[in-house]
Parts: structure tokens; sequence; C-alpha cells
């Protein structure tokens, strides 16, 4: 990582005006994983004095502020009761305490990496994310942009739904990236996220169709909506996993995930 | 650029490069206890306090940490050597190259969990790799610690 220029930016307005001023500019998160990337910075923005380090409970909706840490999203237990723990057993399994008392919600949303364990959850609970410039859109919105325009991320919306939920991560070592993870979140209808296919997080549609649009819930109709999710659900191999193992993972899964949450004998 | 951290309880002003990271202005500073693992925030050598927080200093600007308060082993030598102790007794020590940041994380896991389960212990301390043991008798130790079974 090599910096020629620190910036602490006064205002958002003022850090946004500085990141558009150059194509290498970049805005700094907790810098993880921009150690880890070799293009240099020309100017490194920095968010910590614009007080985006913040989780407020609305009626409608939590706002994470992009700067809250992954620990802080850890300890934020109104809104793990609400979501039956889904982002806590998400977050438990990215690293270790230190490494989450830097890395932020901003910088893991924003870097859409395809391993993430916070962008399958985030996906089934409808998250909307809050910009600067382009203001508020769906993250699957985000996720389907091509190349996203350099903007400022504020804050990530969950909506107050309460509900109940299975979240898995597959690695090969407790630290490593995940082979596979799924979030499953069910209230009125359920959602299902599959990430690290090893492509990025996506909604498995035609399984939640399925299953929204059944009469009853058994196990035959879980068997059914499983094999659908097998057909639809794009998986690949990368040096992690063939696609063969994720297609067996995957299979586990989606059944006991589906099982757990639908309240449905086995 | 200038930057001021109280470490281990007195201010020291340092100059440092925009891309430069705390533990190597550390470690250039002669404060050589903060060991210096994978240099990428998967090992846990190079653990500090910053705020009586555990982080990376290895992945942590130095500009970012201006006017913060930086605790490494050397703060705490009191409990330290209580830990050094009991990882005596258990057979827990080796290279002994973990232990600077594995100590700081064991205080930190004292002053926020105040009876920690077996399965918190290991949750807290999993960031914290040691290519020398097989975590049994490191996991005894900070048990003994916490125990007070000195
Ligand atoms: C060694 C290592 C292991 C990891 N393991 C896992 C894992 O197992 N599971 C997992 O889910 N994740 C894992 N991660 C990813 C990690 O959890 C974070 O998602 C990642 O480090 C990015 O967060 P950050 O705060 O460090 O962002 P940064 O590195 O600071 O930023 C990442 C990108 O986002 C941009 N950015 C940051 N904040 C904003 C903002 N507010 N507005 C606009 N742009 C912004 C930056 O410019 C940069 O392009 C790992 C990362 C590392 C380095
Ligand atoms: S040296 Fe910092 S985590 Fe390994
Ligand atoms: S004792 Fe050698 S690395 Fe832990």
């Amino acid at each position: 990582m090599q910096i020629t220029e620190y910036y602490k930016a006064a205002t958002v307005e003022d850090a946004y005006q500085r990141l558009n001023l150059d194509s290498s500019n970049a805005i700094l998160g907790g810098a993880l994983w921009l150690k880890q990337t070799s293009k240099p910075i020309q100017t490194a923005i920095d968010l910590s004095a614009l007080k985006l380090n913040v989780i407020k409970q609305e009626s409608a909706y939590f706002e994470i502020g992009s700067m809250v840490t992954l620990s802080q999203l850890y300890d934020a237990d109104s809104l793990h009761q609400m979501t039956d723990n889904l982002l806590k057993e998400s977050l438990a399994s990215i690293m270790g305490v230190a490494f989450r008392n830097m890395a932020t919600v901003g910088g893991s949303v924003i870097g859409r990496f395809a391993f993430s364990d916070l962008i399958t959850p985030l996906l089934v609970l409808q998250a909307e994310l809050v910009f600067y410039h382009q203001g508020q859109m769906r993250l699957t919105a985000f996720l389907d942009q091509k190349k996203p325009p350099k903007d400022i991320l504020i804050s990530v919306r969950i909506p107050t739904i309460k509900g109940r939920a299975f979240f898995k991560k597959v690695s090969n070592t407790v630290l490593d990236f995940s082979i596979l993870n799924l979030a499953i979140f069910k209230h009125e209808s359920v959602l299902i996220g599959v990430g690290a296919r090893p492509g990025i997080g996506t909604l498995a549609q035609a399984m939640m169709d399925y299953l929204n649009h059944a009469d009853k819930i058994d196990e035959t109709v879980i068997n059914e909506a499983v094999e659908i999710g097998l057909q639809t659900i794009q998986l690949s191999h990368n040096q992690r996993a063939q696609k063969a193992y994720r297609k067996q993972v995957l299979k586990t899964y989606l059944k006991r995930g589906l099982i757990e949450v639908m309240n449905c004998e086995h | 650029m200038n930057i001021r951290l109280r470490i281990n309880g007195k201010w020291i002003t340092f100059t440092v490069k925009p891309d430069e990271f705390l533990l190597d202005t550390l470690r250039n500073n002669q404060i050589i206890s903060v060991k210096k693992g994978c240099d990428g925030s998967t090992c846990g050598s190079c653990t500090i306090l910053l705020n009586n927080q555990p982080v990376l200093a290895c992945s942590l600007l130095s500009v970012r940490a201006d006017e913060s308060t930086i605790l490494t082993v050397e703060g705490h030598a009191e409990e330290v050597e209580k830990i050094a102790v009991a990882f005596g007794k258990e057979g827990a020590d080796q290279c002994g190259f973990c232990n600077p940041g594995m100590a700081l994380m064991i205080i930190a896991l004292k002053q926020s969990h105040k009876n920690p389960t077996d399965d918190e212990i290991k949750h807290y301390m999993v960031g914290n790799l040691c290519r020398c043991s097989g975590y049994q008798a490191q996991f005894k130790a900070i048990k003994r610690y916490l125990e007070e079974r000195l």
C-alpha cells in the first residue's frame, strides 16, 4: 500500500470533493483490505472525524454508519434480537476480535468481496445503502452495478423486521475465507442468500419464489425447493473448492437451514 | 507528519510517513516487544492495546493513532508476569514469538469478560496464532491465569 498524502476530511462534502479530484484518491475504511492492495493511492481520505461510527435505531430501520467497526456491529444487541443473531453469527466467523475492532462496515460493503460473510446476511435482511451522491439504493442494486461511481457510503439501513434466521460459513480453517456461506431469514416470507459461490453473494430468487408461494411447508416441499436451488444458484470452482464440493455442501446446509427456520419437523 | 502517542504512560512524538504502519513506527523506535509475524492482519503477533482496545499494529496507519494511548506488554508488567507464570506452569511456552500479542489479548479478555466460558475464551483468542503449540497448554494457562491459580 502506497499513500502519497493523508487527508482527514472535515465534512462529507469535503471528502466527496477530494475523492473525485483524482482517480487514484481513495476513502479509508479500516484500511485492512487496502493494505493488501498494490495500486498507489494519491490521497487517502479519512472519514473518522465525521461521526459515521454510530448505530441508530429508528422506527422503520437500524442505521449503521459506514465507519462502524465489525466489533461495534457485533455488540449491537437490539439488532441481533430482531434478526435472531444472524449478523452476530456471521461477524463471529470473520477473523478475531482485534481485526474486527478495525474493519468497517463501509469497507466491507464497498469492497464487494465475493467471499464476504457480511454481504450475504445483509442481502436477506433487505439492507439499503445510503450514498452521499447517489442517495439510497438496495444492496442488490449496488451489487448489480458493473462499475459503481466514486461515491461515499454514509450508512447501511436494515429494516426493522423481526424474523428467524440461519447462518452457515463453510471454510477450510476457522480463519480462512468462506468456501460457501449461506444466510436464511424468515418473517412473512423467506429470503435465502448464498455467497462465496465463489461469485459474490446473491439471493436464491427461484427458490424463494417457490417457497413463498407454497400452500404448506413440509419436508417434501423443502426437498423440492433445495433441488430448485441447486439447479438455479450459480456455483463454480476456485483454489478453495471444486464446484461439485460446493454443490454438496450447499445441498446439506440449505436443507438444514430451511428446516430450522421454517420450524418444520425433520 | 508529526504524531503524538502516549506509549505505556509516556507521551512521545514521532515523524511518520502517510503510509507508515504503527508496527513499523514502534519497532523502528526500539519498541520491539510488538512482533511482526504475517504483516497482513492474520496472525495477531502485533496486537497492542489502543485506547484499551486490542488492535493489529501492522495494519493501523500511524497517522490514525495520533493522540492515542498505546499499551504494549511493557506497560502491563505486573499482569504479564502473572500470565508468564501461568504459561510456565502449563508448559505453554515454546519459541515465545506469539506471547506478547497473546498476553495483551488475554488482558483485554479479562477486562471485557467477568467470568468467560471456555467458548468465550476460545472465541476471543481465535485471532492469535501460534505456530509452535497445539493451543491446549495455552488454553489451560489462560484459565489458570483468569482463575488466579498462580
Ligand atoms: C486478512 C483478511 C482476512 C479477511 N477475512 C474475511 C472473512 O473471513 N470474511 C469476511 O467476510 N471478510 C473478511 N475480510 C474482509 C474484511 O472483513 C473487511 O471487509 C475488509 O477488510 C474491508 O474493510 P475495511 O474497513 O478494512 O475497508 P478498507 O480496506 O479501508 O476499504 C475497502 C474498500 O472500500 C472503500 N471504502 C471504505 N469505506 C468507504 C466508504 N464509507 N465510502 C466509500 N468507499 C469506502 C475503500 O476505498 C476500499 O476501496 C478479510 C480481510 C482481510 C484483510
Ligand atoms: S503481524 Fe499483524 S496480524 Fe500478523
Ligand atoms: S510459541 Fe512459538 S509461535 Fe507461539
